[in-house]
């Protein structure tokens, strides 16, 4: 394996990018040991030991950013680096995007990488709160009609059906909170192509040249940390919260779709259609044909009443999971990458104080 | 008898060369980095340049520094005192060590790092 051109093997740097900044680093290097040679000179002549030992240290530095740069071939090549075996290893299986999310299409990410993978993932919980936005749309759409239906009897207004408000309300409230499960989960989208586009064309080849400079080393390395952790932890950790609760909530979206399909069977506008076999023709403004489409609800009450009952547990479960998903799991993931960075940092020379996050 | 960071850069030097692999662009010549043709865009060519700039005077230093020590060494013997010659002696061996130094670190700056950058990798 070669370390030549050692960025333009990652899997989505720029040869142009990746190779320029290795061969800045490699430059600097050299220029830092031609002066570590001068500074030792003017030690021996000054018999200044401060210098000295400058020198001598400055040397070993050199020595070890030339050993993390190639190293970093090593560690993430796509197929034979260490971290990047590892971390296509851990990618599950299956496809989470169930053949609706494609991640190099839509997205331009490396297919087969745990990148993807939360992507596919995340994109599909994304689909399921379309699904059960459109699902209260339609719901509300009939319930919100035949809540408000008034019957005058001599000189009584009656609202039969007016408790159906109360549903029209919670479900009000379902889709607001949806609507934020949906932006939160857009960002953890966004944020991934983020890191896709910048952690291994932006932030390390920069780390790397800074790295080899002594003025800019800690930063160097603390980049190179940052776009690691990013590439690598960020989208590994969202991964595993995708196999790790895959199942718990599908009962709860397979009652939600019987609850919207019983409450679809109820759509008024569908009763004022005319009857080609028989005849018979309906209106949307015949009295009539209301008061048979509210005498109908007898019929049709037990099977109401039975989607009615599920409905409180099934849209707590579907917001809880989600919530958990979307919000808590990821916020975990996020500081978990963050503890990696850190240690990263560690590791390359450098040092991130995030407070809070200490190990 | 050397001390435990000097056995321990030896090791590191001794295993990198071992380990080293074919480290090297297809820019930058390691074992003549002055060789290098600088291209690319601004800011690799300005520090291509700059490299190569101090790649020139390493050794031009290094050559005054070795003449001088050779010129003070001989004054030394020729035109001091005994009383003061141990001065100019140290100046003279401390310009030569320091210029062989310089030299050699100038000469194999290239292979340093080239052997820095394989001593991670496990494969050639």
């Amino acid at each position: 394996m070669s370390t030549g051109d050692i960025l333009s093997h990652f899997p989505s740097a720029g040869g142009t990018t990746g190779g320029a900044a290795f061969d800045i680093a490699v430059y600097i290097m050299v220029s830092m040991l031609v002066l570590v040679g001068i500074a030792y000179l003017i030690s021996r002549v000054f018999v200044n030991r401060k210098l000295e030992d400058w020198a001598k240290q400055e040397f070993l530095k050199v020595f070890i950013s030339a050993a993390i740069v190639g190293g970093l071939v090593f560690l993430m090549h796509p197929q034979l680096g260490v971290i990047t075996q590892a971390f296509n290893s851990l990618t599950p299986t299956d496809d989470p995007g169930a053949g609706l999310i494609s991640c190099g299409a839509d997205a331009g990410l490396p297919d087969g990488t745990p990148l993807c993978y939360a992507y596919q993932y995340l994109g599909m919980l994304q689909l399921k709160i379309f699904g059960i936005m459109a699902g209260i749309f339609a719901v509300n759409l009939v319930l919100d009609i035949i809540s408000k239906i008034a019957i005058d009897v001599i000189i009584v207004e009656v609202t039969p059906l007016g408790g159906l408000a109360s549903i029209v309300q919670v479900l009000n409230s379902a889709l607001q909170s949806l609507f934020f499960l949906g932006v939160f989960v857009r960002v953890e989208m966004a944020l991934l192509q983020f890191i896709n586009s910048t952690s291994l064309n932006i932030f390390l080849p920069i780390g790397v040249v800074l790295r080899t400079f002594f003025a800019t080393r800690r930063l160097g390395g603390a980049l190179i940390a940052l776009s690691v952790g990013m590439y690598i932890v960020f989208p590994l950790a969202i991964s595993l919260n995708a196999v790790s609760v895959s199942e718990m909530r599908t009962d709860a979206f397979a009652n939600f779709t019987t609850f919207v399909s019983t409450i679809e069977t109820l759509d008024p506008f569908t009763q004022f259609t005319d009857d080609p076999v028989t005849g018979e023709t309906h209106s949307i403004a015949s009295p009539d044909d209301w008061a048979n489409y509210i005498d109908s609800f007898t019929e049709s009450k037990a099977a109401l009443d039975t989607a009615v009952a599920g409905l409180p547990e099934t849209l707590i479960t579907i917001l809880s999971s989600l919530l958990v998903e979307i919000v808590f799991l990821p916020v975990l993931s996020v500081i978990l990458t963050i503890i990696a960075i850190k240690e990263l940092a560690a590791l390359f020379g450098s040092e991130i104080s995030l407070a809070r996050f200490e190990v | 008898m050397l001390s435990i960071k000097q056995n321990l850069l030896i090791i590191l030097l001794i295993s990198g060369l071992v380990f080293a692999s074919d480290a090297g662009t297809d820019g930058i010549n390691y074992s003549n980095p002055q060789e290098t043709a600088c291209g690319g865009t601004g800011l690799e060519v300005l520090i291509c340049e700059i490299m190569k700039g101090l790649l020139r005077l390493g050794p031009f230093i290094a050559v005054i520094a070795l003449v001088l020590a050779g010129v003070i060494y001989v004054y030394a013997n020729m035109f001091v005192t005994a009383d003061q010659r141990g001065r100019y002696h140290t100046l003279a061996t401390g310009l030569a060590v320091g210029a062989l130094i310089l030299a050699a670190i100038v000469g194999a700056a290239g292979l340093i790092v080239q052997t820095g950058e394989g001593f991670l990798t496990s494969s050639s």
